[in-house]
């Protein structure tokens, strides 16, 4: 019994230590724990640094750092929010144009032979 | 109670406290959610200061680049727009682009490596000079004036006299002086400003479709947003942060956060939060009959008192 209580005021002593009084220090994150409106500008900076450098490349591994797979998605899923919410016609723009080039640049999926 | 007994609960209290931290450390540790760019690893952290330098280029957008690079430590900021500088001299842009880059920094605070300070003279122009001088309205410079004449600082956007001479550089020993303090043709959300900032207003918005949330506006004293002003929603347990002006079509000074059901929320502003509202909780809005319950969002505008 008295062994059972040791264990759970360490317990509890420790969950105190490492949830409040010494959680787990984030620094170093990615840009992808960014909170909602930094990680939009984010995109839309991505996207006008695009028409400044003209450097696709750079474009699609910055926007890797949210999605590795689909680099254009959250691109494409600003736009329709930004539309939604009548956002600056000049950064859906510059979001269009970058989508856009991505989606040219990317190679077509091979079709499937008929069988 | 035996020696024995002793390290026996002892070692039990340890592992307890080793368990109680890998569960919490390790297992469960603090959700990352809500971080800012300041936060972010060194390498993306200079490339928020990059991006956000290349987007000023592009819009001049003085405002939103000060709410972007905002809470970033001046001297990444002053390293990468030195390099982006740099990168931009070898490419062989323009000076008005170089100029634009070196204004960035100064409106920031940022100290630039002197040897980007001839970016501020006029540039001889391959055009006859007017005769009469032209007052210019470039917020910061350097002007070089006579040696013969003693140097004095005078605000920009003070045109200059009639007997000043009609080109800057027709002495042949020019001294270069710099043009200090900065001024800009917008309001600085400086520390004074933060402090006199009081709510003004408190609407509640009731619209259908709208998820729940607080929305914050920040004035200056004649009625225009403020970019670039950190602000706080608060509440037991727990906090969020986000800088004015990362919505521009809502308004330079416009900051949203999410918020939730019967939750006692304070609003701060400035790096300590000095809390200017308390005890916000959302409201149901009026519905009429046999229509669903709705519930209320906030507007607070905050002004300078």
């Amino acid at each position: 019994m008295t062994i059972a209580a040791c264990l759970i005021a360490g317990a509890a002593l420790g969950v105190a230590i490492g949830w409040w009084l010494w959680p787990v220090e984030y620094v170093n994150t990615t840009p992808d724990t960014l909170r909602r409106d930094y990680l939009d500008d984010y995109i839309v900076m991505v996207a006008t640094a695009y028409e400044v450098e003209s450097n696709l490349d750079r474009a699609r591994e910055r926007l890797r750092l949210l999605n590795p797979t689909e680099p254009e998605a959250p691109l494409a899923e600003l736009v329709e929010r930004l539309v939604a919410a009548g956002g600056s016609p000049t950064d859906i723009a510059r979001l269009n144009r970058l989508l856009d080039a991505l989606r040219a640049a990317s190679p077509l999926p091979t079709p499937a032979p008929l069988k | 109670m035996g020696s024995a007994r002793r390290i026996i609960l002892l070692l039990a209290f340890i592992a307890g406290l080793a368990l109680g931290l890998l569960y919490t450390w390790v297992i469960e540790p603090v959700e990352l959610v809500n971080t800012y760019p300041a936060l972010m690893r060194s390498d993306y952290r200079r490339d928020w200061i990059r991006l956000a330098a290349l987007s000023y280029l592009a819009d001049a957008d003085l405002e939103r680049a000060r709410a972007r690079l905002q809470g970033m430590d001046r001297q990444y900021i002053a390293g990468e727009l030195d390099a982006l500088l740099e990168e931009r001299t070898t490419a062989g842009r323009p000076a008005s682009e170089l100029r634009r880059l070196t204004v960035l920094a100064q409106t920031l605070g940022v100290p630039l490596p002197a040897r980007w300070s001839y970016l501020h003279t006029l540039l001889p122009s391959p055009t006859p000079m007017p005769a009469t001088p032209t007052p210019t309205s470039t917020p910061t410079r350097l002007m070089t004036v006579p040696a013969s004449r003693t140097p004095s600082v005078t605000s920009t956007s003070t045109p200059p006299a009639p007997t000043q001479p009609a080109s800057p550089l027709a002495s042949p020993t020019p001294v270069t002086i710099a043009m200090t303090p900065l001024h800009t043709p917008t309001p600085t959300p400086t520390p004074p400003l933060i402090s006199r900032l009081r709510p003004v207003e408190q609407t509640l918005i009731c619209e259908q479709g709208l998820p729940p949330h607080i929305e914050v506006v920040v004035q200056d004293e004649r009625g225009r947003g403020v970019s670039g002003v950190e602000v706080w929603l608060l509440w037991p347990g727990g906090a969020d942060r986000a800088v004015s002006g990362l919505k521009p079509w809502k308004g330079a000074g416009y900051v949203d956060f999410n918020a939730g059901w019967d939750v006692p929320y304070s609003i701060g502003v400035g790096k300590l939060g000095l809390p200017l509202v308390n005890n916000l909780k959302l409201k149901p809005c009026p519905t009429g009959e046999g229509q669903p319950p709705l519930i209320g969002s906030w507007h607070i505008l905050l002004k300078p008192q």
